[in-house]
């Protein structure tokens, strides 16, 4: 399956919130949609699934018009609700059979998540009854019901603790080994970074970056080499390799130094200098940035 | 209409099975079941009179006449003959009136009579209380005295008399077109259920979707299935669940009236069962359900326009307003049903819900202003179903400060303008 999101725009009163929004999402990868608070990652979902309607562009599924209550879709809304004084079996039930699961599947389904999720004593009781993280757990609980081809996860780490987001990323992980569709929004890269295959930053109603998440690190970190010096300040080890080698750019992340080296100079040069200046070196290889780094620079880059 | 029959199912199943609603609606069955059954009630507490005890010798009045009461009699023959009627054994007596006005006047008794003859007596209070009613009392006891004494000189039994005061004669009346006087009564009991069904299931259903809002599952819902399956879904089973309520209770007063029928007055009897014709449940029934389903609409599009479940009653405010109106006209024609007031409010589709039926039970309404009513109800009921889908659509996500109904429609046409 490939879900083309093709130049959406959309406008709240006078102001236009997405700017021609366009990237494609492939079955079999789970794609990250990246951006800032506010920067249009929930009114694009929302679109999606058309809780509003766009004023302009189309989302096209294999080809044909995409419509969410037409198609498999498990959907997890940034605004997290449920029936709170409903038995969360119910609801559950209730949900599936909403997205076309017939009573029986319906209730194998939920059965099965609720126990994935490790709330089967509670199936029977309000929702009401449960913790918040609980309720948060029932509540994704709800998007992978029913085996969905379209998985749309809106911030669906906010409030886990780190076990149960490393429950939730083993059940991304399953459902993108089963060839579906996974998009989902995060501002957290670190698990954006561990989940996904392919990503899409948002920034400011436009996209400015979409691709292979390896692909784009390579890009990213192409001409680029990290050292870092025992005992040396990072300053002074910049300064030393500047003055040697003129062209190079550093950019410092952390206690490691990136120097953006150009054709002239190559790893070979960079290393003779070091063995010449006598320095011990801690690290020191190709340079592959984090998608924090990626992210960072290249909203840098569109202000 | 996919999903529609689901989710009308579940949302049926979370309103009967709320423990409220449940314990509310036994409440009010018991309550229809007592009311209905109260002339049988009644019936045990209250022996049937024999006739002969109008003559009795004692005049039953409680403590009244002899508790802080003194007498004082013209004649030792009168005054036996009272001590035997009204047993005033336990009574304080007094040789003349001026030694009652002493006693009166130190508090000894509280109330005074001077016994002047069997049809004559002065009652004496030194200070009047609210429940002071001796005068009345002893004016009621000497009229039944007098009333035996007369039927004894005449040799005229108590039966004979009782016999010539409840003789009925044979008037049998024929109302051509509707009889007012016969029909009202069962009429507003009618009118009153479905003016409490509305009320109470307009403001459930308001408050259904506002929760939806507030509890942030709409967004859920509405990605899931169609807003037509979802509003139209929700307030069929507020519908049916009102139906079912209602029917309960109205069976529970049926059963009640089954078992005391014979205890009803004949009169009552009468009122109650002048209104049960074929066209006259027709008419009540179409108006009811119509109007009903109307309001639930304009309920659900009211609830559409809050997010907060506490905002609910301040948003349906007007249209109970409007729903009372239509309970005042209807209250007014039952006095005037031909009046310029009730032909408009039968009309009106706001209105007429409560006021055709009543006036079709009151007069031959004429067939213009039926069609007319019929078709205007049917009209708005369509209109407001499908408003109250746009209004839905349209308050998914409008959380924060409530909209009116007024500013939900502009800004409903004025998004349809933007995206044409």
């Amino acid at each position: 399956m490939k879900l083309e999101i093709r130049d959406i725009r959309k406008s709240f009163g006078d102001r236009e919130i997405l700017h021609g929004v366009s990237f494609d999402v492939v079955s079999g990868r789970a794609m990250g949609f990246l951006g800032r608070n506010g920067a249009g990652k929930s009114t694009t979902i929302r679109c999606l699934m058309d809780v509003f309607h766009q004023d302009a562009g189309e989302f096209v599924l294999d080809g044909k018009p995409f419509k969410a209550t037409e198609n498999r879709v498990g959907y997890l809304p940034e605004e997290r609700g449920m029936y709170q004084k409903n038995k969360i079996l119910d609801q559950l039930v209730y949900f599936a059979q909403l997205r076309g699961a017939s009573k029986a599947e319906a209730v194998r389904s939920a059965n099965e998540w609720v126990d994935f999720f490790e709330l089967g004593e509670y199936k029977n009781k309000p929702l009401e009854t449960l913790s918040k993280g609980n309720q948060q757990k029932i509540q994704i609980a709800q998007a992978f019901l029913n085996d969905p081809d379209i998985l749309i996860l809106d911030e669906p780490f906010s409030g886990l603790d780190p076990l149960n987001s490393q429950i939730f990323k083993d059940a991304i992980a399953n459902v993108v080994s089963k060839g579906r569709l996974v998009i989902f929004s995060s501002h957290q890269m670190n698990y954006v970074e561990e989940v996904c295959d392919d990503v899409t930053l948002i920034h400011e109603g436009d996209i400015i970056l979409t691709g292979d998440l390896k692909a784009l690190k390579r890009q990213m970190g192409e001409n680029k080499l990290m050292l870092a010096v025992d005992g040396m300040d990072d300053t002074a080890v910049g300064q030393a390799i500047t003055a040697r080698f003129p062209g190079i750019t550093l950019e410092h992340t952390g206690d490691t130094l990136v120097l953006d080296t150009h054709q002239d100079v190559t790893q070979q040069d960079i290393l003779t200098f070091i063995a010449q200046q006598g320095w011990h070196v801690a690290r020191f290889g190709m340079y592959e940035p984090s998608l924090n780094d990626i992210f960072v620079a290249k909203v840098r880059d569109d202000q | 209409m996919r999903n529609f029959k689901l989710i009308f199912n579940y949302e049926l199943t979370n309103l009967l099975g709320k423990k409220s609603t449940r314990i509310t609606t036994l409440i009010l069955a018991i309550a229809a079941l007592l009311v209905s059954s109260l002339p049988r009630i009644i019936s045990w507490f209250d022996s049937p009179k024999d006739p002969d005890t109008v003559i009795s010798a004692t005049y039953d009045h409680g403590e009244k006449l002899t508790k802080d009461m003194g007498y004082v009699f013209a004649s030792p023959e009168l005054e036996d003959e009272f001590t035997r009627a009204l047993g005033l054994e336990q009574a304080n007596y007094y040789a003349d009136r001026a030694a009652l006005e002493a006693a009166l006047n130190d508090r000894t008794i509280k109330v005074g009579a001077v016994v002047n003859s069997d049809t004559a007596v002065d009652v004496l209070f030194l200070d009047r209380e609210m429940e002071s009613d001796q005068d009345q009392v002893l004016t009621g006891i000497l009229t039944q005295m007098h009333r035996a004494k007369f039927l004894e000189e005449k040799g005229i039994t108590p039966a004979e008399m009782q016999a010539v005061e409840t003789f009925v004669p044979e008037v049998n009346v024929t109302v051509l077109g509707r009889n007012s006087q016969s029909n009202f009564m069962l009429a507003m009991i009618m009118m009153i259920i479905v003016y409490t069904i509305v009320l109470a299931y307009g403001s459930i259903t308001s408050t259904v979707i506002a929760r939806e809002k507030d509890s942030k599952t709409m967004e859920l819902l509405i990605s899931s299935a169609r807003p037509s399956s979802l509003i139209l879904g929700k307030v069929a089973a507020s519908g049916v669940s009102g139906v079912l309520q209602g029917a309960l209770i109205f069976l529970c007063g049926f059963i009640g009236f089954k078992l005391s029928e014979s205890f009803y007055p004949p009169e009552l009897l009468m009122m109650l069962g002048g209104t049960l014709t074929p066209t006259y449940l027709a008419v009540y029934l179409f108006f009811s359900v119509a109007g009903y389903i109307m309001y639930l609409f304009l309920y659900a599009s009211l609830g559409s326009t809050v997010s907060r479940v506490e905002d609910v009653s301040s948003a349906i405010g007007s249209v109970q307003f409007l729903f009372m109106l239509g309970y005042m006209i209807a209250m007014f024609t039952m006095s005037v049903p031909n009046s310029l007031v009730a032909v408009i409010g039968s009309i009106f589709p706001f209105t007429s819900m409560m006021v055709m039926p009543l006036r079709s039970a009151l007069m031959t309404v004429p067939a213009l202003e039926m069609i007319a009513a019929v078709v205007l109800l049917l009209a708005c009921l369509v209109l407001f179903a499908y408003l109250s889908i746009k209004i839905y659509r349209w308050g998914t996500l409008n959380y924060g400060n409530k909209k009116g109904l007024i500013n939900a429609l502009k800004q409903i046409t004025r998004e349809r303008r933007r995206t044409a």
